[in-house]
């Protein structure tokens, strides 16, 4: 797993966090996750794809506008 | 493949599904677990709502529930009095219990209503059943009396059952690091 930087917040239960994460695009893709999921600044998420300075990612859980996967900056990604 | 209740506890046992608190020996069928209602949930805050009459959701890249939600819906806790869910009204509810998949156990699960409340007419989820490999957290429920009568929530009612299939393979962020996919 990888951990890419994300704005977290609380959700709306106890176990519940909300994750804000930039994409490739720009755009600030909102999850819903767990908190175990999450750091105070970052999400545990999948690594798909390379493709030059973008990777894909699959998140927990889909975002708010409804993509398991999005393309983010590489340099989105927090080192180990 | 379906699990039935034997393997459903074994892997319960190697931890290769975790239902946190364990479902006790009456929440089995042979092939589901019930999970049961917590004590929190969420309504929808109508003076919040009037004052916005008009406008269209539009769920496009820009759109952020968890703001949506916490404008226009209110917290509220189960107590033992329960909650009185009227004919038509749509709630947010969740699981009491914490459910794990892990990505490398090839198990992927659905909820689904059981049939003692579909037949009052309560529906547990609108349309998004799958709770996909890798999920972890508390089940979000989408509570719905689509039904005549007035049904009473009570904290800890067995509200849901979840359905578990073994995938066929595992998928690809279960690789994720290992045997990373290249574009171009």
């Amino acid at each position: 797993m990888s951990r890419v930087k994300a704005k977290i917040v609380r959700g709306a239960i106890g176990s519940e966090r909300v994750a804000y994460i930039t994409t490739a695009g720009g755009v600030s893709a909102e999850v819903i996750l767990s908190a175990t999921q999450t750091g105070s600044n970052h999400v545990l998420v999948a690594e798909v794809a390379r493709d030059n300075n973008n990777v894909l990612i699959e998140l927990p859980q889909e975002t708010s506008s409804g993509d398991w996967r999005v393309w983010i900056n590489k340099n989105q990604i927090l080192p180990e | 493949m379906i699990l039935t209740d034997r393997e459903i506890q074994v892997f319960l046992a190697n931890r290769q599904i975790i239902i946190d608190p364990k479902p006790i020996a009456i929440r089995y069928s042979s092939t589901s677990v019930d999970l049961t209602l917590a004590k929190q949930f969420r309504v929808w805050d109508f003076n919040q709502i009037d004052k916005t009459r008009g406008e269209v959701i539009e769920p496009g890249p820009k759109f952020k529930y968890a703001e949506f939600r916490d404008k226009y819906t209110k917290k509220k806790i189960l107590t033992n009095k329960g909650y009185v869910l009227a004919p038509n009204a749509f709630i947010l509810a969740w699981t009491h219990e914490k459910i794990v998949l892990l990505n490398h156990s090839k198990i992927a699960a659905r909820v689904e209503g059981k049939s003692s409340l579909a037949r009052l007419g309560l529906a547990v989820h609108v349309t998004a059943p799958t709770i996909h490999a890798g999920f972890e957290g508390h089940l979000q429920l989408e509570l719905c009396n689509h039904g005549l009568f007035s049904i009473r929530l009570t904290p800890g009612m067995p509200i849901c059952q979840l359905i578990f299939e073994m995938t066929l393979g595992t998928p690809d962020k279960g690789y994720s690091g290992k045997f990373l996919r290249q574009k171009k």
